[in-house]
């Protein structure tokens, strides 16, 4: 009787197939993670674009303040003195790319509100 | 005769005896590989797995450097002064915070610069930027 006991390879393969889950499990992250960061920054223009439209009292300097910054104002309106806008960005080119290959897509927008307070005159 | 049989049980004794061509008997050539072969793989594993904790951090870090930029920015932008927003600034270590202001605009630009784990990469270093950009004056 012949018994087979070829053991070579069998760890490499198990290692393999190991640090392909790691690979594909880092990519996923790291998609997740481009997108969080983008809504961060999109978050912070916006909050930025707001205040900017509010004291000016018109969209002209928030849409201003969102190219500056790269990213583009969707959608903005003077609501009873706040500015009310909608700031949009575009993923990182490598993402989206993996993303456009997966047939899904992101879009990445923040909003904000800022108007002026009047705390009234002192005494 | 009670004793050989023990032996013969024994792994370790077929280990001793030997066949005709020099080769021990019951030993395949491929005993061992496995263990041979983790060893190589599991440092691998381990750079794989550090080399993705260690994304996940710049990640972090990222964000963390997106909330700076935008604290600073927030306290130029409510009228504080360059300095006073620097000095107020709750700026992780590791982080640089300047101000460029140039023209009617002021960009808050932090930076950071990430070194790497890994030992076998020891002076490898990730440039991270964060910056925003606003009006210099604000007036109601």
């Amino acid at each position: 009787m012949v018994v087979v006991t070829d053991d070579r390879g069998a760890a490499a393969v198990w290692s393999l197939a190991l640090i392909v889950l790691l690979v594909g499990v880092a990519l996923v992250v790291a998609l997740v993670g481009s997108v969080g960061i983008a809504r961060a920054s999109a978050a912070s223009v916006a909050d930025l674009a707001a205040v900017a439209g509010a004291r000016s009292g018109s969209c002209t300097s928030a849409r201003e303040v969102a190219d500056r910054n790269g990213m583009s104002l969707s959608d903005c309106m003077v609501d009873d003195g706040d500015v009310v806008v909608r700031v949009a960005t575009s993923m990182p080119v490598v993402a989206q790319r993996v993303i456009d290959a997966l047939g899904g897509t992101v879009e990445i927008e923040a909003d904000a509100r800022a108007g002026y307070v009047d705390y009234g005159s002192p005494g | 005769m009670v004793a050989d049989r023990t032996l013969s049980r024994w792994r370790g004794w077929r280990h001793l005896r030997q066949r005709d061509d020099g080769t021990a008997a019951g030993v395949s050539p491929d005993d061992g590989m496995v263990i041979a072969e983790t060893a190589i793989a599991i440092p691998l594993l381990m750079a794989v797995a550090a080399a993705l904790i260690w994304g996940l951090s710049l990640m972090g870090t990222s964000l963390s450097m997106a909330d700076t930029a935008r604290q600073v920015a927030r306290d130029v932008g409510r009228g504080v002064g360059i300095d006073d927003a620097l000095r107020g600034a709750r700026v992780p270590d590791g982080q640089r915070v300047s101000v460029d202001a140039q023209g009617d605009w002021v960009t808050v630009h932090v930076t950071h610069s990430a070194v790497t784990p890994l030992p076998f990469l020891d002076g490898l270093r990730v440039p991270l930027e964060q910056s925003v950009t606003l009006p210099r004056e604000w007036s109601w």
